[in-house]
């Protein structure tokens, strides 16, 4: 038996594994010595967002399901965070009243229920990946089980988004409202305005960007990740494979809502702020244009768009806002419409141009039928 | 029961502006599978041209929304059909892209709106014989405008119904939803009819964005407010059938006064999301639905 | 011994009643052949035994078990599988990757989730088995028409089903691929039980044993393939409106 399985060699297959590693390395040792406080700060809002774009990623590029509603999962995570970080505070304020001052204004005596168990750190680390995972995994088994798809699973997710923004801001004295939790000095008993603390939470968050992309990779790259493309280009016919979509497409659905969770409780400490404009139906959305400019199939591209996309918008929205909302729309139209592989997938086609002028894909055309035998 | 008696005429007011809003999402999205997301633009576009005709070109206030209403039908509708010829055309068959790439023409239109008109909202004051309203049992008071609007949903149907069953270009229409391939070889211009039916799609939003500036203030995110419940209303009445959207925009609509009127509105919202995922366990493609063999 | 049962089956689409009243027996090893003109139901009936289509009435029974409510994935892991008129392969992935996935059914989440080995060795002999090995590497998008339809058969038989339901497997195919797919067909019977949908007259010839005609949701009537060749219903509704030569769909 012989089969034409490219057999990589030992310098081919160590490429991968030596990039990351060089990334990593100038990411925790070189940046931060290299960019002021403010930049790193900014730099690390940024890798919060890449986490959010390995998802998408996974659930949309991989496993075909338009997740238009991942800022219902961040803001999720992000205030679980920020719950306990409000509280953390108030403690910590020797003057402060015993309830964080918004409950205060709003009329409230006592903690609400759902905000106790937000005191210990524990909780909220946790709370801020289940919480998410959990009412993804609800919502995802209850449609894919009823092979709820395409579109129509697009506009739920994108209603969601609008149904949790409105209910933010509508209970403010549970949430702060439209203003939304905001001042967190300490996390730990330490203090979160030091240089070191934010170099921390910088490396916090590249450990945990890396951690994340060697998981989903590692998944695209099981027998799973091909049933997920194989979910998302003909999901019927993997039923007549004996493979149940449900669970495939649910499994996929929730672990992209909890990188979406652990990036907004990773970017609460760092931002110092999360209000509903941040993860409403237009933020969620932004996500998912940051993925496709970035590559929707490619893990590394959707994180570099991520990347890329929210460097843009901080250099340009400050300077000039209006043109930058034209340029970002034009953007959408011209991934869509010329490069829907994104710049992974531009990258991938200059690469080919300019190692091998012959074309690597292998040969379309059918074998000849001299060369077969019958069985 | 009583509660929701009360509630039925709040109901029905909220269901005509959904039913408006979605009118034209029929068309586009349930007739041809393209989901545009730049239709909440329109509706804003339609809303300003009631106030561009009201403010700029100075009609009376009296007649300027008769005069809107065509209008505004002719403005999106063009916009719509340009929309359709450039570039959407080139993605049917592909309506997640389709809708990443409305996203983006939708962007350019509110910023477009903001750097014409301004960011703050403006005003188009309603005809003084809107004013008013009538007083139902159980106090409830539904003003003119918002009978207006019922009356404008109602005819637009209608409009439409006869459209589709009697008119030639309306059969041809059904008859390229049915059967893309069969129609094209009986000799419809199907690139025609795609054109023709994303005009009147859109132009069915402008005559939404008039009847919004009824009933509340107009600004460059006006359609973004409406977008997702409009969508949700062809999710629930199922792709390609009026009957179904007309019906999906009332039942929500009185599923929202109903659930607003002893629910905080904040959670009302989410309420009505959850009813919606829960209706799709048992009809996953809606109200209607059309039964096909293929493979996807 | 029978392995599929069909009782009293009846499904319709509105008005149109598109099975009506179906009663067959598949018994275990048959080669069963399923003859009808267009319309006469044979897809659908396919698609009702793999839970596609639900019956409005009567009963599907697979070795004992009723399965005429079974999702259909489970009805595959009870052992039926079938191909599609218009073969369905994943393009995207590699030859061998379409027939790893298809027999990798039984495994738990939790194996599905670690690294997919290159070679798996069951999903090796069965391309062998359709000759396919030489292209296991290539992406099934770059296959021949006729290529395609074997990785599907390929695909059925990782899935080690017991019975295999093959819907118009020549289609389209050319001389050559038919005379290939009707010896792989002769080969497969040996070990499994097989009901083929086709049209092609010269093919039914060649390969059919015991022919089933449907017509009008009915069963008309059923036997070897002179007897049913020489019925004057089958020649009326059937044979007698196409060219015996070669009659497509």
């Amino acid at each position: 038996m012989t089969t034409t399985e490219p057999t990589p060699t030992l310098l081919h297959r160590l490429r991968g594994p030596a990039t990351l590693a060089a990334l990593l390395a100038a990411a925790l040792l070189l940046l931060p010595q290299l960019l002021e406080p403010f930049r790193l700060n900014l730099l690390a809002q940024y890798l919060c967002y890449a986490i959010v774009a390995l998802g998408i990623a996974l659930a949309w590029g991989r496993g075909g399901m338009l997740t238009l509603g991942q800022g219902v999962y961040f803001g999720l995570g992000a205030y679980a965070m920020a719950m306990h970080l409000t509280l953390q505070a108030t403690a910590a304020d020797p003057l402060a009243p015993d309830l964080p001052p918004f409950m205060v204004w709003s009329g409230l005596t006592q903690l609400p229920w759902f905000w106790r168990p937000f005191t210990s750190p524990a909780v909220a680390v946790l709370a801020a990946i289940l919480i998410p995972g959990t009412l993804a995994a609800l919502l995802g088994w209850s449609v894919f089980r009823r092979r709820v798809r395409g579109a129509y699973f697009a506009i739920l997710n994108q209603a969601l988004a609008a149904a949790f923004v409105i209910l933010l801001i509508g209970q403010q004295h549970l949430t702060g409202g439209s203003n939304g939790l905001t001042n967190f000095p300490v996390f730990a008993g330490q203090s979160l305005y030091t240089p070191t603390a934010q170099t921390t939470l910088y490396t916090l968050t590249v450990l945990t960007l890396t951690a994340t992309y060697l998981l989903f990779r590692h998944i695209t790259h099981s027998r799973y990740g091909k049933l997920l493309i194989a979910v998302r280009d003909a999901e019927d016919r993997v039923r007549y494979l004996g493979h149940n979509p449900t669970w495939i497409k649910t499994l996929a659905y929730t672990l992209a809502a909890m990188a979406a969770g652990a990036a907004g409780a990773l970017f609460v400490p760092i931002m110092g702020i999360i209000s509903p404009t941040l993860i409403g139906v237009i933020p969620s959305i932004m996500m998912v244009l940051a993925v496709a400019i970035g590559g929707r199939h490619s893990l590394a591209g959707a994180a570099a768009g991520a990347i890329i996309m929210n460097t843009a918008q901080t250099t340009f929205a400050e300077t000039f806002a209006g043109g930058w909302t034209y340029l970002q729309g034009a953007l959408f139209v011209l991934v869509i419409a010329l490069a829907p592989q994104g710049l992974a997938g531009l990258a991938t086609t200059l690469k080919n141009r300019l190692t091998r002028p012959t074309p690597t894909e292998p040969d379309p055309a059918p074998a000849p039928a001299a060369e077969r035998s019958t069985p | 029961m009583e509660a929701l008696v009360n509630q039925l005429p709040i109901g029905l007011a909220i269901g005509a502006v959904l039913l408006l809003a979605a009118l034209g999402l029929n068309f586009t999205f349930g007739q041809m599978g393209v989901i545009n997301m730049a239709h909440g633009e329109l509706i804003m576009v339609g809303a300003y041209t009631a106030y561009v005709l009201h403010a700029w070109v100075g009609i009376n206030p009296a007649y300027s929304l008769l005069a809107a209403l065509p209008t505004a039908f002719a403005v999106t509708g063009t916009l719509g059909w340009l929309l359709e010829t450039t570039l959407i055309r080139h993605f049917y068959g592909r309506p997640l892209d389709t809708l990443l790439l409305t996203f983006g023409i939708g962007m350019i239109l509110q910023q477009a709106a903001r750097d014409i008109f301004g960011a703050p909202n403006v005003d188009v004051p309603a005809p003084t014989w809107l004013t008013g309203g009538i007083t139902l049992p159980g106090d409830i008071r539904i003003h003119y405008s918002r009978l207006f609007i019922l009356a404008l949903a109602i005819t637009c149907v209608i409009a439409i119904a006869h459209y589709l069953n009697r008119s030639r270009q309306g059969r041809r229409m059904r008859a390229v939803i049915h059967n893309r391939d069969l129609a094209a070889v009986s000799g419809i211009n199907t690139r025609t009819v795609d054109a023709t039916t994303f005009f009147i799609g859109s132009g069915l939003a402008g005559i939404a964005g008039v009847a919004l500036t009824l009933i509340g203030p107009t600004g460059p995110t006006l359609g973004t407010n409406y977008i997702v419940d409009a969508f949700l209303v062809v999710v629930v009445g199922g792709l390609g059938r009026l009957s179904g959207t007309v019906l999906a925009a009332f039942a929500l609509g009185i599923l929202n006064a109903t659930v607003e009127a002893w629910a905080d509105a904040s959670l009302a919202k989410l309420i009505v999301f959850t009813a919606i995922v829960a209706f799709l366990q048992a009809r996953p493609q809606g109200l209607f639905t059309v039964k096909t063999r293929a493979l996807t | 011994m029978s392995l599929l049962t069909l009782t009293d089956l009846t499904v319709t689409f509105g008005p149109f009643t598109a099975l009506d009243h179906i009663d067959l027996t598949i018994d275990e090893g048959e080669l069963r052949f399923l003859i009808g003109p267009n319309g006469a139901g044979k897809t659908t009936l396919i698609d009702t035994i793999t839970g596609r289509t639900r019956p409005t009435h009567g009963t599907i029974t697979f070795d004992g078990t009723d399965i005429t409510r079974t999702p259909e994935h489970r009805i595959v892991r009870h052992g039926i599988g079938r191909t599609f008129q218009t073969s369905v392969v994943f393009e995207e992935l590699t030859v061998i990757e379409n027939v790893d996935l298809a027999a990798s059914s039984h495994l738990t989440p939790w194996r599905l989730l670690r690294r997919a080995p290159t070679t798996p060795p069951d999903a090796l002999a069965v391309l062998d088995r359709v000759d396919l090995t030489h292209l296991a590497h290539r992406p099934a998008a770059t296959l021949s028409h006729g290529q395609r339809q074997w990785l599907e058969i390929a695909m059925l038989l990782a899935q080690k089903p017991r019975l295999l339901l093959l819907d118009e497997p020549v289609a389209g195919m050319n001389a050559e691929e038919r005379t290939r797919t009707g010896e792989l067909l002769t080969h497969i019977a040996h070990d499994h039980t097989i009901v083929v949908i086709e049209h092609d007259m010269d093919f039914l010839r060649r390969y059919a044993h015991q022919v089933t005609v449907l017509h009008e949701g009915r069963i008309l009537t059923h036997g070897d393939i002179t007897t049913v060749q020489n019925d004057p219903q089958v020649r009326e509704v059937y044979l007698g409106r196409t060219t015996p030569q070669k009659a497509t769909t």
